[in-house]
């Protein structure tokens, strides 16, 4: 089954290529938000590629990575959100270009 | 017994994640009788001391219709979420760093806990979007590129299919 290890190598290089993404857009994003927009969902289909990749190498491994990706998509988007929130309540400002913040005028 | 149902829900779904982590096509019959009882004590053991926290839930979710629209919303949902990857790598990528960000607000007609859960992170995950909080029907969301304030218009951009399909859920 070796061109199941080439399919594999390829969503691997695929995955380094989305965290390559993620970490150039945490650097040239403006603010804490958007770079966590960048890195989260880059992350996060990176992580599912690398474990996609590797159980199409190992087969006999597949069930548990998926069960794997199955656990980060439920709690990579859960964290990010609650990362968000605690530097929105710890005061920090969205970038100044921001056109709007529905949620100031909730807080008021 | 009341919560019965979330306690043998939640025993079901421990049960077959632990079935998915012994799987091995090596394993012996009897090695395998020996794991699988040891793993279902364990998740009766959690179900029992967790099912509280469960209470939404329930054997109803196994229902083929219900679990038909899931397998529909994940499909959809890995769809976005390459969608969302490309957006993303075109505007880090582009040295103009196109990007219009704000905090918008939307509505949503989905009362159940982990609805929420799944819309909230179907967000986060889809094109230029992130759940920063709910409140109550309310949902705050981040949005690098916007393209409507309207409660109505941004809610309809943001949540697409999704609402629809775990409406078809939890409905």
């Amino acid at each position: 089954m070796i061109w199941l290890e080439y399919i594999g190598m390829i969503f691997i290089l695929i995955g380094s290529l989305f965290f390559l993404f993620g970490t150039i857009g945490l650097v040239r994003m403006p603010d804490v938000y958007n770079r966590m927009q960048a890195s989260t969902k880059t992350t996060t289909l990176g992580v599912l590629s690398f474990l996609f990749g590797i159980g199409l190498i190992e087969l006999s491994w597949m069930i548990k990575l998926l069960i794997i990706a199955l656990f980060v998509v439920l709690t990579a988007p859960v964290g990010a959100s609650a990362l968000a929130r605690a530097s929105y309540n710890a005061g920090v400002k969205l970038w100044e270009k921001s056109i709007i913040d529905k949620y100031k005028e909730r807080k008021k | 017994m009341e919560g019965g149902s979330s306690f043998v829900y939640v025993t079901i779904i421990l049960t077959l994640i632990w079935l998915g982590l012994i799987y091995n096509p090596n394993l012996s019959a009897g090695m395998f009788v020996e794991e699988f009882f040891a793993g279902f004590v364990i998740a009766l053991g959690t179900s029992f001391l967790t099912y509280k926290k469960f209470k939404g839930l329930g054997i109803k979710y196994f229902n083929p219709r219900r679990i038909a629209y899931f397998i529909v919303f994940l499909i959809v949902f890995l769809k976005e979420m390459v969608k969302a990857n490309l957006h993303m790598a075109r505007i880090v990528l582009s040295p103009s760093l196109p990007i219009n960000p704000g905090i918008v607000e939307i509505e949503t007609k989905l009362r159940q806990p982990s609805a929420k859960l799944f819309l909230g992170n179907a967000i986060t995950l889809t094109p230029g979007t992130m759940t920063i909080d709910y409140d109550d029907n309310r949902a705050y969301i981040h949005w690098v590129d916007i393209k409507s304030t309207e409660i109505k218009k941004a809610g309809d951009i943001i949540k697409g299919k999704f609402e629809k399909l775990l409406r078809g859920v939890y409905s």
